[in-house]
């Protein structure tokens, strides 16, 4: 059966009001940013830097792994219409990637590249998560509609890469814990859910798929 | 800073709450109270000099780097038991009973025994010690602590001479300190921190009971704590209920935690890094954003006297 108040999810007001409701957490750090640079010390504390890459870095994970969500509960929820503002999230993921990547190389290494290329070669966490942003850009850039014409299955394919992302993302968070693995618990949680929802899907699809062409033996 | 700066006697009423607090205990005696409301006064009012000369408390050396301003030393703090981000402590740390406060000394003392803060701070006189403070995460402050060498608390309790290290303990009460309820805590508490008998012993060891002129905020380990600069901040252990004195080196929560990540004797060297944190330069807070003020970090950071501690000590291995 048709679901006729849905339909409005798929208009492009609908897709603004999503973006604007997705750039809410980046306005209120930016509000913060603009304050702490007027004001120092009132908003992000000693140690700004720190206090910036930190909340990018949980938005991103957020962004992420809410991404993987909405096709989640697009199938769970019957809303297939849902999956129209995946790349949204995507997007939004990737910004908040590249601006915590962006804080990190200025506010806490002050471009100082000796360290930076130090940390590339050195700091497991900060390897996991450069792959992670890298792996990112190929999905940003084809993500658009012309793309995902000329890539065809292809680009389902590469697409799937967000599965190794959303993991080099964990292991990236989860190296950095130290008296507690509580975010690494959490995150590793939900991925684990977002998974399991996945395999019963296919799962789910392999056996219709069986009922109606039976197998030949 | 200097501390105390100008010299006319003030009223009692204007005795800042702090030294209320701190004289009701009845710190330190009779006398020494008055050193103990010089102390906490805070470093606009003015104390009669003779109070300072009196019991040898006098404003810190001064050392030429700019002070962190008191707002952001206690209100960015590592202390896990009230929780794992910076500004946990300050929000939660207010939920530790710090008074009365006893401490007790056991282990290898002719002496050991169970102590209220009171006796332990018996005839000793408080010194103002501004030292830098190099956190393992690879920031650094500089902050003027109260207190005492430690020498001269356990100098009372008298070490036996088998004595090698000493342990110390700190308070945990999971009814006050919300972080230690943590299930997925990978360190144990009580936290617990230990240094060689003679690293206790270097006259820049010491314990604190105050800073900035008053006494120590909770957050900031009340009511009585370690501080050695030359090592990782985590060395400089906070809200101390227990110091023992052992024959073997102590096992401490970092160590336990991570031994490769976090030696047992932390001191600060540029040449050894952590698997997070280079540890040849710092940041000194408080920065401004995207201006982040990254300095070169020194061997046992800064504080060379101290080196002859470690002769013919492979400081890479010992790390
Ligand atoms: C998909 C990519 C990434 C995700 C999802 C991600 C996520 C995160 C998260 C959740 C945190 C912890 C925040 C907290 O402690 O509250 C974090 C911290 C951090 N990340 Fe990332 N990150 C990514 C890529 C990167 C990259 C490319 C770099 C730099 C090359 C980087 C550098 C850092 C640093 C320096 C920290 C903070 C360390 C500290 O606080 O001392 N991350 N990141």
């Amino acid at each position: 059966m048709a679901k006729p108040r849905l339909a409005f999810l798929t208009t492009k007001p609908a897709k603004w009001i999503v973006g604007l409701l997705l750039a809410i957490p980046l306005l209120l750090l930016l509000i913060d940013v603009i304050i702490e640079l007027v004001n120092p010390g009132t908003r992000l504390g000693p140690s700004p830097g720190d206090a910036l890459v930190d909340r990018l870095g949980t938005w991103s994970i957020r962004f992420l792994y809410l991404t993987l969500l909405v096709s989640s509960l697009a199938r769970l929820l019957k809303v297939p219409v849902l999956v129209q503002h995946r790349r949204t999230c995507g997007l939004f993921a990737f910004s908040y990637v590249v601006l915590h990547f962006t804080a990190y190389l200025s506010a806490i290494l002050g471009f100082d590249l000796n360290t930076l290329l130090g940390d590339f070669s050195k700091r497991p966490y900060i390897i996991f998560g450069m792959i992670a942003l890298v792996l990112l850009i190929p999905m940003a850039i084809t993500s658009t509609r012309g793309w995902r014409k000329r890539l065809k299955l292809n680009w389902k394919r590469l697409h799937r890469v967000i599965y190794v992302i959303a993991v080099l993302a964990l292991i990236h968070l989860w190296l950095q814990e130290r008296s507690t693995y509580t975010d690494t618990v959490i995150y590793g949680s939900i991925l684990v859910l977002l998974f399991i929802e996945r395999i019963v899907h296919s799962l789910r699809q392999r056996r219709t798929r069986k009922n109606v062409i039976p197998s030949p033996s | 800073m200097v501390l105390i700066k100008t010299k006319k006697e003030i009223p009692s009423s204007e005795i800042t709450p702090e030294a209320v607090y701190l004289s009701r205990r009845k710190f330190i005696g009779q006398s020494s109270a008055v050193v103990a409301a010089g102390a906490l006064a805070h470093s606009s009012l003015a104390l009669p000099d003779s109070w300072i000369e009196d019991h040898g408390y006098e404003p810190g050396e001064e050392i030429g780097e700019d002070i962190t301003p008191e707002k952001h030393a206690t209100s960015f703090n590592n202390f896990f038991e009230f929780g794992t981000r910076k500004e946990d402590p300050a929000a939660h740390a207010h939920q530790m009973t710090v008074e009365p406060w006893s401490i007790e000394i056991k282990g290898r003392v002719e002496k050991p025994g169970k102590l209220s803060l009171e006796d332990v701070l018996k005839d000793i006189d408080l010194e103002e010690r501004i030292y830098r403070l190099r956190c393992v995460e690879a920031w650094s402050m500089v902050i003027p602590w109260i207190g005492f060498p430690v020498k001269r608390v356990l100098d009372k309790y008298k070490p036996l001479s088998d004595a090698k290290y000493v342990k110390f303990t700190t308070l945990l009460r999971k009814d006050e300190m919300p972080g230690t309820k943590n299930l997925l805590s990978s360190i144990e508490y009580p936290y617990v921190e230990g240094l060689r008998l003679a690293e206790a012993h270097h006259p820049l060891a010491i314990f604190a009971i105050g800073m900035y002129g008053k006494v120590l905020p909770n957050q900031n380990g009340a009511p009585f704590r370690l501080v050695v600069p030359w090592k990782y901040g985590f060395k400089s252990i906070k809200s101390i209920v227990k110091i023992e004195l052992t024959k073997r080196q102590p096992r401490t929560t970092w160590n336990r935690s991570a031994p490769h990540e976090y030696g047992f004797y932390a001191n600060v060297n540029p040449e050894v890094d952590h698997p997070r944190w280079s540890q040849a330069n710092e940041r000194r807070l408080p920065e401004r954003l995207f201006a982040p003020k990254r300095i070169k970090t020194k061997m046992f950071n800064g504080y060379d006297e101290v080196a002859s501690l470690y002769e013919g000590m492979d400081l890479k291995k010992k790390f």
